[in-house]
């Protein structure tokens, strides 16, 4: 299945140096988002993935992960299995004023 | 317009006798006045209201502005920070002649000069645990305007625990192109609900290290001034429950859906472990304002002053200006090579290859204000095992400006 992650709020900094979209044929046939986060970490598909992920289930604080424009924690945050054409967004939150 | 400065002399301002239109009022705010959704009970909501707003910066300004233009009866406005030139670039309100004013002055006479018949409280003072639950406690409504982590979680915690029900708070942050908003009231999740630890210290950008678009602070600082309009008013309808997300540079904006109250909050959840207000520098692990920090992470001798950077060269030593790129393109010293800080830590080799190519027995590190320099010289005396002599030029450029040529561009 492909997937593609979505990069926002400055998350882009940690993909290429800013770059939108990451599109990747996941290694699973109906892979949850943990499993999405361990190919990406394994694989080294991010950069600098550290700012990101804190563990396959979760991220780090401050990191916001949307499911469709919605906060993941509605579904069943790490365990959600992503569908088809889904959209899975890091947000990185801001701070400053 | 009395400058508050001690928790001694808050005034009592929610809740003051209610009043009605003026007639003069009637024409004034007609355009809102005749919206189905305001009317004259709207704007009467709106005259006898009273909002406090922190934070008088580049999303304050436009918040206070047209708040203040709508007719809300009553402004609270913390500042503690003095108008600065680079201020000006987004935070509206602050004149080139306000340069060196207290901010919540130059923001209240701006104000003033809009609507007479507005009331403002000035709090020249840094809100915290020991303020801030009396403060907030004496409007209807808060602002967060601010530029720190410390002060989000104080103003969260602070609308919570008030004893006569919570106060809304509208939220909003920028930083380079991007904008954030979000209503946090009655039955919604909370800051802590979305936030249950703080960010890594250095994984948080201010705006004076990352940079700000101005126009991208009136974007937010107008959302703002919306959600906080309706809510005044006595409007349903509101951003509560969800965010907005606004990307500048892509021209596109989204909303997105948040969490519902976590049940596990410390705050709002159902042990509700907080009961007062904490130490929130503590907690963040972070000052409560987005000045830079001093960083003194070396021994003097490994530090070079700038009167000292010209005896250097002689001896094969090379100077790595470890700033971003961008910055580097802004102005640059002479015989310096780039390397930005992110890069080297990325790949050090390059690094490396650079100093076998100049065949340097030293690296001096330098950057804006001599915070990454350190950084930087700690990492690679780390990395080497220190068999590569390391330095930083204390102060960085600033202080090259300041002792060395008075016409180098700082910015
Ligand atoms: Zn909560």
């Amino acid at each position: 299945m492909e997937v593609t992650l979505e990069f926002c709020g400055g998350a882009e900094t940690a993909h290429n140096g800013g770059e939108k979209f990451l599109t990747f044929k996941s290694d699973h046939k109906e892979p949850k988002v943990s499993d999405i986060f361990a190919q990406v970490r394994s694989k080294k598909l991010i950069d600098d993935i550290d700012a990101l992920i804190e563990s396959d289930k979760d991220v780090k604080p401050g990191v916001l992960v949307l499911i469709n424009d919605a906060d993941w924690e509605l579904f069943n945050e790490a365990d959600y299995q992503v569908c088809k054409n889904d959209r899975i967004t890091f947000v990185s939150t801001l701070h400053g004023g | 317009m009395e400058i508050i400065t001690s928790i001694s002399q808050i005034p009592k301002i929610r809740n003051r006798p209610q009043r009605t239109l003026s007639l003069p009022e009637f024409q004034r705010y007609s355009r809102q006045l005749i919206l189905p959704e305001v009317g004259r009970p709207g704007q009467e909501n709106l005259v006898n209201s009273s909002v406090l707003v922190v934070g008088c910066g580049g999303l304050g300004c436009p918040v206070i502005q047209y708040l203040a233009a709508a007719g809300v009866g009553a402004f609270g406005l913390v500042d503690n920070d003095v108008v600065d030139t680079s201020n000006i670039q987004r935070q509206i309100l602050h004149m080139e002649s306000d340069s060196g004013k207290l901010k919540v002055l130059s923001a209240a006479e701006t104000i003033k000069n809009l609507n007479s018949s507005a009331s403002v409280y000035l709090f020249n003072l840094t809100i915290d645990s020991s303020n801030a639950l009396e403060i907030v406690s004496q409007f209807d409504l808060v602002v967060d305007c601010t530029d720190n982590v410390a002060t989000r979680y104080l103003l969260n915690d602070a609308c919570f625990l008030q004893k006569n029900g919570r106060i809304p708070l509208v939220s909003g942050a920028a930083l380079r192109w991007d904008g954030q908003i979000t209503v946090y009231k009655e039955d919604s999740c909370c800051y802590r609900c979305v936030h249950p630890n703080p960010p890594a210290p250095e994984s948080v950008t201010n705006c004076s290290d990352g940079g700000v678009i101005g126009a991208v602070c009136g974007v937010v600082g107008s959302i703002q001034a919306t959600e906080a309009l309706k809510i005044l008013a006595g409007i349903e309808n509101s951003l509560c429950g969800n965010m907005i997300i606004y990307d500048g540079l892509r021209a596109s904006t989204r909303t997105i859906r948040l969490r519902p109250k976590r049940p596990d909050c410390k705050l709002c959840g159902e042990r509700k472990e907080i009961k007062e207000l904490v130490d929130y520098v503590q907690f963040c692990g972070m000052s409560a304002n987005d000045k830079d920090k001093n960083l003194d992470l070396l021994a003097d001798n490994e530090r070079i002053n700038v009167t000292d950077v010209s005896s250097l060269k002689k001896q094969s030593a090379i100077i790595v200006d470890v700033r971003p790129e961008v910055q580097f393109k802004i102005c640059s010293l002479p015989q310096t090579f780039n390397l930005p800080l992110k890069k080297i830590k990325k790949n050090p080799d390059l690094l490396s290859d650079l100093i076998k190519e100049q065949n340097a027995s030293e690296v001096v590190f330098l950057c804006r204000k001599g915070n990454d320099s350190q950084t930087a010289t700690v990492f690679w005396k780390d990395f080497t095992k220190e068999s590569i002599k390391a330095r930083d030029i204390k102060g960085g450029l600033y202080a090259w400006q300041e002792q060395i040529d008075s016409s180098f561009p700082l910015y």
